[in-house]
């Protein structure tokens, strides 16, 4: 396991938008916008389990995450690895990032929305512009 | 496929777009790239030594995402290969730092041998933010 280290924190902990490629079944790339924190050198975002991403991170759980600084695109950082998913049945993540990103809990889940808390355990921290 | 207008006007300077290739062991793998488009396809320059060359040039299967500024929660993601194509002029990258800095692209060492990848698109999603997902081909 590779550490996040302070440049790359720095970057997905602030208000950020990260995006995130995960493998369809035939091995395709495919890419979504997430919000994002990170606990210790893990990184997590929150999706739904009729999303695509969630479905390609059943089949394979590797993932990489990119985030930039929207003021110097120039610096970025983008971490590999594999996720761990887990259930989130009372939306605990959701609210946590859409307070981060828009101050208040998230509103737009249709109703029973079944979410989940996906974590990225870094392999790789690539880390540019710094 | 034609690239639809949507994408077309987020696939441009001053948008930079985050390009997702894969690795040899078929993990994903993404970096930050400059871009342009036309009807039937999103060009962006790499070299020859880099990670993502080596990757296209092995399996040319891409993800490229360009979000609106306005609202990053906004954005559209073009699926599809990637045709290779050497660069000698230097013609693409010196457009691009054009449309994007607005100067000509910085001295590069003369065994950095410039491509140009051409991603012709296969499917092309637009989120429109959370749950407002049109698929425009």
């Amino acid at each position: 396991m590779a550490q996040l280290g302070d440049n790359a924190r720095k970057l997905f902990d602030a208000k950020n938008f990260a995006t995130v490629t995960t493998l369809q079944p035939d091995g395709t790339p495919h890419s979504s916008v997430v919000w994002v924190k990170t606990e210790d050198d893990e990184v997590h975002f929150s999706t739904t389990k009729d999303r695509r991403k969630y479905q390609n991170l059943q089949y394979d759980p590797r993932a990489t995450v990119l985030v930039f600084d929207p003021a110097d695109p120039y610096h970025y950082a983008e971490v590999r690895g594999e996720v761990t998913v887990e259930d989130d049945p009372q939306s605990v993540l959701i609210n946590e990032l859409s307070r981060k990103y828009t101050g208040a809990d998230y509103t737009n889940d249709p109703p029973g929305a079944q979410r989940v808390i996906i974590r990225i355990t870094p392999r790789k921290v690539v880390v540019r512009g710094d | 496929m034609a690239l639809p207008a949507e994408a077309r006007a987020l696939l441009t300077a001053p948008n930079f777009a985050f390009v997702a290739t894969l690795q040899p062991d078929g993990s994903p793998q993404t970096s930050i790239v400059w871009v342009k488009s036309d009807e039937e396809a999103v060009y962006f320059s790499t070299l020859k030594d880099r990670r993502k060359y080596a990757n296209l040039a092995r399996d040319p299967r891409v993800s490229l995402i360009v979000q609106d500024p306005e609202d990053p929660q906004r954005y559209v993601e073009v699926r599809g290969r990637a045709a290779l194509s050497d660069d000698p002029e230097r013609t693409l990258i010196e457009e691009l730092a054009l449309a994007y800095t607005g100067k000509p692209f910085r001295q590069e060492a003369p065994d950095k041998v410039r491509v140009i990848v051409r991603v012709v698109p296969e499917k092309v999603v637009h989120y429109a933010g959370p749950g407002q997902v049109r698929h425009l081909s």
